[in-house]
């Protein structure tokens, strides 16, 4: 059994749109009729500061694009390559054994070795021009946005609003799922190809490293804001039962005898200031107490919201740890992404968070094991 | 228009267990009122000014909430209460008569109706104190009110929701059933929650929650005195939640009574602010403005609405100890330091306790 070295990162593009050429964000805009001075079209030149901006974030988004889409063509040309270099291996190893065979396979496997370091340098470059292309992208949505708060004509403005659209659609479909390697430790591989995968299994720890400190900060934020709401309502709740109503009877209202006949109507009576059913019970994490006033009127704040539409809708960890954690896990995710309830986001973060944590620690115990028995072939 | 609703299927019962206790010192615990503030020495007790006495008490509740979804698109909730105050002896005047227990109830039904984007609800609580102890005697203070009300929500895209809902509510006050009362209630409310930033990005994000109501009342009064005082309530809350929680609330409140031609109006604003200040130890610091303006041509010296200005500044730090164990300390300080007339008050609270929470 050979192990798969195969790298892995997936990056959730459309590959329609990524095979097709340039993104439309990235489009020559057609020629346009000469137009009243002043007056922004789509096609002119730019003129103002805001148009030039989105113009040289465009061209700069562009020229990402070209560059992103022929590293990760470069990338998959040599990932075939390693992987028919490996099969190759692979086959020579399973054949019978003799000189030549060995010397087949140290001549493909220093060949393998090459390949593997350009594949390993081409997949830093692509994640660089990723991170690039996100960063470019973020520019010209705020470039965008700049130019549309000059108020431009109205077909800039949908121009404009194209773009804008089609730049975020990218920074949304960027979100990488992690892919974790093969961990299974091959009897026949030679030190050199544990190494390697050992080293792909690093990688992936510090991404999920990356993904577990990001969880544990959103959970950590959620939490607090559910403790000081949870707090504040409390605080209200004491508060129900100080009684603070008047004591109040007549005008001979110091009489010592009114306090136990003539008390005033008011005495004692819930107003409606103070809580219908001063229960003081608690609902869920609302910031909006139900307290006074607020009699049979629900805020439903304890999960209601789960399927209301979130901030936009964007995947995050749900796509990034599709394959590290289980699917209740990501349902969860994906119920807290559209949930404005920050208990449950809480909830929803803590228990991801569990889970890669247990899969980091599972990956870094392979990873030892892996490097043990590398060290001892090479101490052979 | 989205119909925010989740999907459930039927989940097992989830409930909450909480236990307070705690003790206080209250520097007026009869709640008295006094024009000049002097107690002549020695004290006299015919004079009031001389009852406006403090004692320590204890102070302890039991809570309990239970949540149950007994199938998809429906969930119960059922919680109670029971506590109580027991006073220590005051200085001048038996504090004994202050003890009260307390005990309240509230069960509410919901049913998500899919097709149409709407929750409809049911609620029927009930609220009762008396005395502690059958030796004490049944003060002004003690009374009974229970209700029932049926509430429609319909929540559109965006988090906004908005609800409509009517009840009626009875009143009994145990000390003399000429202030008792019964009367139906209506009410609108609309809700929103905004997030600054992405909530499941930026982890600086923060949310907004803005509600708005208003609601009318009706109260039949029995007795001698045909009595239907109309309450208006509205009501704007704004909640701001992010490194700290900041909250505003004004509420206006116009009671019209043809009890004795008497109406009131008042006002009542309400900051807040609740903070982290270090190791989990959070603090919640709140401020109540009230002002009361009432029209009276009564000439009977029974007076029957609430015209008092109630101002308070309250205090709250509490910090959890491990999962079920926290602490709190409260301070709040009642005046009426707006009042347009004598009499004045003033009244200090300082509570220190422990709360106990189990929860499934």
């Amino acid at each position: 059994m050979f192990i798969t070295a195969t790298v892995v990162v997936q990056v959730g593009l459309a590959s329609p749109v990524v095979a097709a050429g340039p993104t439309p964000v990235a489009q020559a805009t057609p020629k346009q009729p000469p137009v009243t001075p002043g007056q922004a079209t789509p096609g002119a030149p730019a003129t103002g500061p805001g148009e030039r901006d989105t113009e040289r974030a465009r061209g700069e988004l562009a020229n990402l694009i070209r560059e992103r889409q022929k590293a990760r063509a470069h990338k998959a040309s040599l990932a075939r390559q390693y992987d028919s270099q490996l099969a190759e291996i692979d086959r020579l190893k399973r054949s019978r054994a003799s000189w030549r065979r060995d010397r087949l396979i140290r001549d493909r496997m220093g060949k393998s070795h090459g390949t593997a370091k350009k594949l390993a340098s081409v997949a830093s470059r692509l994640r660089r021009l990723e991170s690039r292309e996100r960063e470019a992208r973020r520019e010209l949505a705020a470039a965008i946005d700049r130019e549309l708060a000059a108020v431009p004509s109205s077909a800039r403005r949908a121009a404009l609003l194209g773009w804008r659209r089609d730049a975020v659609r990218g920074l949304r479909r960027d979100a990488k799922t992690i892919v974790l390697p093969d961990q299974r430790i091959d009897p026949l591989a030679d030190p050199e190809e544990l190494e390697y995968q050992v080293s792909l299994i690093r990688q992936s720890e510090k991404q999920l490293t990356r993904e577990l400190a990001r969880l544990g900060v959103q959970a950590r934020r959620y939490r607090r804001m559910v403790a000081m709401r949870q707090t504040r309502q409390r605080a209200a709740a004491l508060g129900s039962m100080d009684d603070d109503r008047p004591r109040r009877s007549s005008a001979g209202r110091r009489d010592t005898a009114d306090r136990d006949g003539n008390a005033a109507g008011g005495a004692g009576t819930p107003t409606p200031d103070s809580s219908e059913t001063p229960t003081g019970s608690t609902d869920g994490a609302g910031g909006l107490g139900h307290d006074s006033g607020s009699d049979g009127q629900e805020g439903g704040s304890d999960g209601q919201n789960s399927g209301l539409d979130g901030a936009g809708g964007d995947p995050m960890f749900d796509v990034v740890l599709a394959n590290v954690i289980d699917a209740p896990t990501i349902d969860a995710l994906r119920a807290a992404e559209t949930s404005g309830d920050p208990a449950v986001k809480a909830r929803a973060a803590e228990r991801a968070r569990e889970q890669v944590e247990r899969r980091l620690e599972r990956l870094k115990k392979r990873r030892n094991e892996i490097q043990k028995r590398a060290n001892r072939l090479r101490r052979r | 228009m989205l119909v925010g609703l989740g999907t459930a299927d039927a989940e097992p019962l989830h409930w909450h267990l909480s236990l307070e206790s705690g003790a206080e010192y209250d520097s007026n615990i009869h709640r008295f009122e006094n024009s000049d503030g002097d107690c002549p020495s020695p004290p006299d007790l015919s004079d009031p000014d001389c009852l406006i006495g403090g004692a320590l008490l204890l102070r302890g509740v039991a809570r309990l909430a239970v949540r149950w979804r007994p199938g998809e698109s429906q969930r119960i909730r059922i919680s109670g209460l029971g506590g109580g105050k027991l006073y220590g002896p005051a200085d001048l005047d038996s504090s004994s008569d202050e003890n009260v227990r307390i005990v309240s109830g509230d069960i509410r039904y919901q049913r998500m109706l899919r097709s149409r984007g709407a929750i409809l609800a049911a609620r029927a609580s009930y609220y009762d104190t008396s005395p502690l102890g059958h030796a004490s005697p049944v003060e002004p203070r003690h009374f009974a009110t229970g209700g029932a009300d049926m509430s429609l929500s319909v929540q559109g895209p965006d988090r906004h929701r908005l609800v409509l809902s009517g009840g009626y509510r009875q009143y009994r006050l145990k000390i003399s059933p000429s202030f008792d009362w019964r009367g139906d209630r209506y009410s609108l409310r609309y809700q929103t929650t905004e997030w600054l930033g992405d909530p499941n990005r930026d982890l600086d994000a923060a949310s907004i929650e803005l509600a708005v109501s208003y609601a009318i009342a009706r109260r039949y009064y029995g007795g001698s005195v045909e009595r239907t005082d109309i309450y208006h309530s509205a009501d704007a809350q704004l909640v701001y939640t992010g490194d700290r929680v900041y909250s505003a609330r004004y509420q206006l409140h116009v009671i019209d009574s043809n009890g004795y031609g008497d109406s009131l109006i008042r006002q009542r604003i309400h900051l807040g602010i609740t903070a982290e200040l270090f190791a989990e130890l959070f603090l919640t610091v709140e401020a109540n403005l009230q002002f009361d303006r009432g029209s009276s041509t009564a000439s009977d010296p029974m007076e029957t609405i609430d015209d008092e200005n109630r101002s308070s500044l309250t205090a709250h730090a509490s910090k959890a100890l491990s999962d079920t164990w926290s602490v709190e300390v409260r301070y709040a300080l009642f005046v009426n330091e707006l009042r347009s007339v004598d009499p004045s008050y003033r009244r200090q609270i300082i509570y220190a306790g422990m709360v106990y929470q189990l929860s499934r």
